[in-house]
């Protein structure tokens, strides 16, 4: 199933709508966990994992460039769905005025958070 | 209890975990979290499995064929690899592909293009070389954050690039080859061929990159050999360009030279080269022929100047700036050239180098007013040199400077000669300047002014000239009179206008005094013959002869100075007068009869002693006419109301007027233009003899009533007046530097003997150049008088007196 996260905005069905998951220019990327979860989330975002970055700004033109997707065959969805949250947090308070609040991590994910970020470089 | 680190993104996630952990479990140790692998193990055929599909990977992608392939496998892959502890081979198994690739197919490609393809050959390898090479190293990421990192090896995509120096550019001469062909490809453009340039950049930035760390490839293979050649060629070049051309014309050409080249190495070359590039066309362009420039007959920098060809001689100036040594070379032509005018201005003054050998020689000299007036238009030529041409540099400031305190210093009547200039400018009878005009003329005295070595001279001078136009009242304006004083206070300090101003004062104490006079005599009626007009000087203020003379005076004269001698010493107290007959002026009444046609009565008249205004015979009739004379002059003609003929003699020992200006009055009164030959000269020689015989001229006649009797002066000093005034120079300056003398010594209590010399030319030098005899001398002297003296155990150290 999908799950749209509350982050990363606007909820609609189709790919048309949303005006950016399909070609070059295209706004959005999908990030689908080893159990088949989809997340669709900001390609500003998950570039903040340097290994997506690789992989969607790089010169090859990877499986995953030509589709805007990117499996990740070996982190479930609990974790990417932290990671995603991750991508958001950093992005929104980096270089920020604002108060920065704790980025909550429960302790049972935590190992597993630590591999997947180890892999995406974040 | 989980806490996060707030706020803390200098840290990555994975590292804010680790720190997260690190604090909820206080008794682990170290420093870094380990990741360790998950238990399960890696088979070797797994890792076999791995090796080769990565490999095969690799190729594919290396043949461009990588659309399909699918990122996040491959980069799992080779994470796990590294993970497990299997760096080492895939590092190794990585390094192999890569040099597989590129010893094969890659070399054969390109040792096969050796010929107008090899170019494009290369760039096209290289391009995709490293293109591949990212590829992979994104690929490789992990292995180079961890296994690379710990092992200190070469991150991929530098070994990527090693491999392709080692096995392409360093194999079968390519690196010989690259070079001829982009050499020559460089020569073709410089000879006007289009060449495909884009080529050129590529090869360079492909040289570039092989040096990894810094730009050895580049500067060896390529850069080194480009500006040996280039320097060569343009070696060739500008001697054809130097026989073939003018100055100005090579100066063109060498600045598009640098612009093309410019140019060529911001489209295509490494951005340093350029640098490089300047400097070796500048030394090869500029600096080994500037000298010839510079000095080429009828085109260089004096034909320039002499030209007034100010384009021209900016862009020769921007050109030779870029190099060391340029500036000196035009300064030096520059200074010969100026002074040489400047040395024949000077030369060609009148009162300077050898007498004239006769008067048509004598009238080419140019008087002293006329040679300031050259001198200010020369530094006005060059000031105008200097800002449009030259851009205000000190180089040539200071030079121009220099060059002009040194000839016009060459002159020794310089000081004296400047001060003519500005007395003629402030004299009456000048073309009226407005203020703009009269403030610019004393500015441009004021430079002239600061080249002289000699100051206290011209202050001496300035004295003099300043006095004659007051007392003669030949000022133009008390204004600008006031101006200039104001000029000097503030170039020489209060100390040198101290006396110009005191004589200001007196000046204006004149009318006053006069009316208060008239008062006098008002109320004494009948006591003064005649109007009387005093100006009183006080004594040592105002620069006077060394002994005024004591002519006689008319009897009428007389009793008019005892007149107004009475008023003065009753109005001031203890004060004494005396009459100065140098400076004075007079209006006299003569009546002239007419020529006599008849030679009895002139006879007549010379053997009879009488007034020659006794009762006239019926034919003549009377010519009223006013004189205005100088006080001299009026003594000497009221004797011929005694008798009609004088000799020289009688009259030198009748009036007992200086021999000298006798002299001078009689010319002017005998020998001058007719409408001033008041008296009619019996003589021989050109010059007035002692026997000489002089008498009324009565045949005199003029358009004027009141006719001015001008002195055949000269404006400048006659060489004994010169040689006074000199003497009163040097004994002015033996005391100034007794002075300085004694004010250092008192300050400093004891001085070696040339320190002592030393800080006195420094105090002085801003008045005149104290030569080290003198200081001696007066130091001699100041030791004689007990002022210092010698110390006990050194004789060359000076203590001072109290």
């Amino acid at each position: 199933g999908r799950n749209l996260l509350p982050f990363s905005g606007i909820m609609t069905n189709s790919d048309e709508q949303y005006g950016g998951l399909s070609g070059p220019d295209a706004q959005y990327v999908r990030l689908v966990s080893s159990d088949g979860h989809e997340f669709i989330i900001k390609k500003e975002l998950a570039l903040t994992s340097g290994t997506i970055k690789a992989m969607l700004s790089g010169p090859g033109q990877y499986a995953e460039h030509e589709n805007n997707e990117v499996n990740f065959r070996e982190i479930p969805s609990h974790v990417l769905q932290k990671v995603c949250q991750y991508f958001t947090y950093k992005v929104r308070y980096t270089n920020s005025a604002t108060e920065i609040p704790e980025f909550q991590i429960a302790p049972e994910v935590a190992l597993e958070l630590l591999m997947a970020a180890n892999f995406l470089d974040c | 209890e989980v806490v996060a680190f707030p706020g803390l993104f200098t840290m990555s996630l994975a590292d804010t975990i680790s720190a997260m952990s690190r604090a909820s479990a206080p008794a682990a140790g170290g420093n870094r979290m380990r990741i360790r692998a998950f238990p399960t193990a890696m088979d070797e055929a797994y890792v076999e499995q791995t090796l080769t599909m990565l490999q095969g990977a690799i190729k594919e992608i290396q043949r461009k064929n990588n659309g399909g392939l699918s990122f996040e496998e491959l980069y799992r892959n080779a994470y796990t690899m590294v993970l497990h502890k299997h760096g080492e081979r895939l590092y190794k198994a990585l390094s192999a592909v890569v040099r597989d690739h590129l010893k094969g197919p890659i070399r054969k490609k390109v040792s096969g293009a050796m010929d107008d393809r090899f170019l494009e050959t290369l760039n096209s390898s290289w391009a995709e070389h490293t293109t591949a090479m990212v590829m992979i190293r994104d690929i490789f990421m992990y292995m180079d954050r961890v296994y690379v990192e710990q092992q200190k090896c070469e991150p991929v995509y530098s070994l990527g690039i090693g491999i392709f120096r080692d096995e392409i550019v360093r194999q079968d001469r390519v690196s010989e080859h690259l070079r001829k062909v982009l050499l020559e490809m460089i020569a073709e453009e410089r000879a006007g061929v289009t060449v495909k340039w884009s080529g050129i950049k590529s090869a360079c930035a492909m040289l570039v990159s092989l040096g990894l760390d810094n730009k050895q490839v580049y500067e060896v293979d390529f850069e080194a050999p480009f500006l040996k050649e280039t320097a060569e060629y343009y070696k060739a070049a500008s001697q054809k360009f130097l026989a073939e051309n003018c100055a100005s014309v090579y100066v063109k050409k060498v600045e598009n030279c640098l612009s093309e080249e410019t140019d060529r190495a911001m489209r295509y070359l490494d951005k340093d080269t350029k640098n490089k590039l300047l400097q070796v066309l500048e030394n090869v362009l500029i600096t080994q022929h500037m000298q010839t420039v510079v000095d080429m007959e009828n085109s260089g920098l004096k034909a320039m100047i002499r030209d007034d060809k100010v384009a021209e001689l900016r862009s020769l100036y921007l050109l030779l700036r870029r190099v060391p040594g340029g500036m000196n070379v035009m300064t030096a032509s520059m200074s010969e050239y100026l002074r040489s005018i400047g040395e024949k201005l000077v030369d060609d003054v009148e009162g300077v180098g050898d007498e004239p050998a006769d008067a048509a020689a004598a009238a080419q000299k140019k008087d002293p007013v006329r040679f300031i007036q050259e001198l200010i238009d020369l530094k006005d030529r060059f000031d105008h040199f200097l800002k449009d041409a030259f851009e205000n540099d000190g180089t040539f400031k200071n030079k121009i400077q220099s060059d002009f305190e040194f000839f016009f210093n060459k002159n020794k009547r310089s000081p004296e000669f400047l001060s003519l200039y500005i007395d003629d400018k402030l004299k009456k009878g000048q073309k009226c300047m407005n203020e703009n005009e009269m403030e610019s003329m004393l500015d441009r005295s004021m430079v002239l002014f600061r080249f002289l070595s000699e100051k206290d001279a011209f202050e001496k001078y300035y004295k003099q000239h300043v006095a004659k136009r007051l007392l003669l009242d030949k000022s133009i304006s008390d204004d600008a009179e006031k101006q200039m004083i104001t000029k000097l206070k503030t170039e020489c300090g209060c100390q040198f206008t101290q006396r110009l101003e005191n004589m200001f004062k007196d000046k204006e104490i004149w009318s006053t005094l006069n009316t208060n006079f008239k008062e006098f005599c008002n109320a004494r009626p009948g006591v003064l013959q005649m109007d009387v007009a005093v100006r009183v000087l006080t004594a040592g203020i105002w620069p006077t002869q060394s002994a005024a003379p004591q002519c006689v005076l008319p009897d009428s004269c007389n009793d008019a100075f005892n007149h107004f001698k009475e008023y003065y010493t009753g109005a001031h107290n203890g004060r004494k007068i005396t009459l100065n007959t140098l400076l004075g002026s007079a209006d006299i009444k003569a009546i002239f009869y007419g020529a006599t046609p008849n030679a009895d009565e002139l006879s007549q008249q010379e053997s009879e002693p009488g007034p020659s205004h006794r009762e006239p015979a019926p034919k003549r009739k009377e010519d009223h006419k006013i004189l205005q004379v100088n006080t001299h002059t009026m003594i000497l003609l009221m004797r011929f109301n005694i008798r009609p003929k004088f000799t020289f003699e009688q009259l030198k020992e009748d009036t007992q007027i200086p021999d000298r200006d006798l002299q001078r009055c009689l010319q002017s009164l005998s020998m001058g233009k007719a409408s001033q030959r008041i008296l009619v000269r019996r003589g021989k020689g050109k010059e007035i003899e002692a026997a000489d015989e002089f008498s009324v001229n009565d045949s005199f006649t003029s358009k004027l009533t009141r006719i001015r009797i001008q002195n055949i002066t000269n404006k400048s000093e006659t060489e004994p007046e010169r040689k006074e005034t000199r003497s009163k120079i040097d004994e002015d300056r033996k005391h100034e530097v007794e002075a300085a003398i004694v004010r250092i010594m008192k300050a400093r209590k004891t001085l070696q003997h040339n320190d002592l010399v030393v800080e006195v030319t420094e105090q002085l030098q801003s008045r005149f150049k104290p030569d080290p005899q003198l200081i001696k001398m007066r130091i001699e002297s100041l030791i004689e008088r007990e002022y210092i003296k010698r110390s006990d155990d050194n004789h060359r150290v000076y203590q001072y007196q109290a």
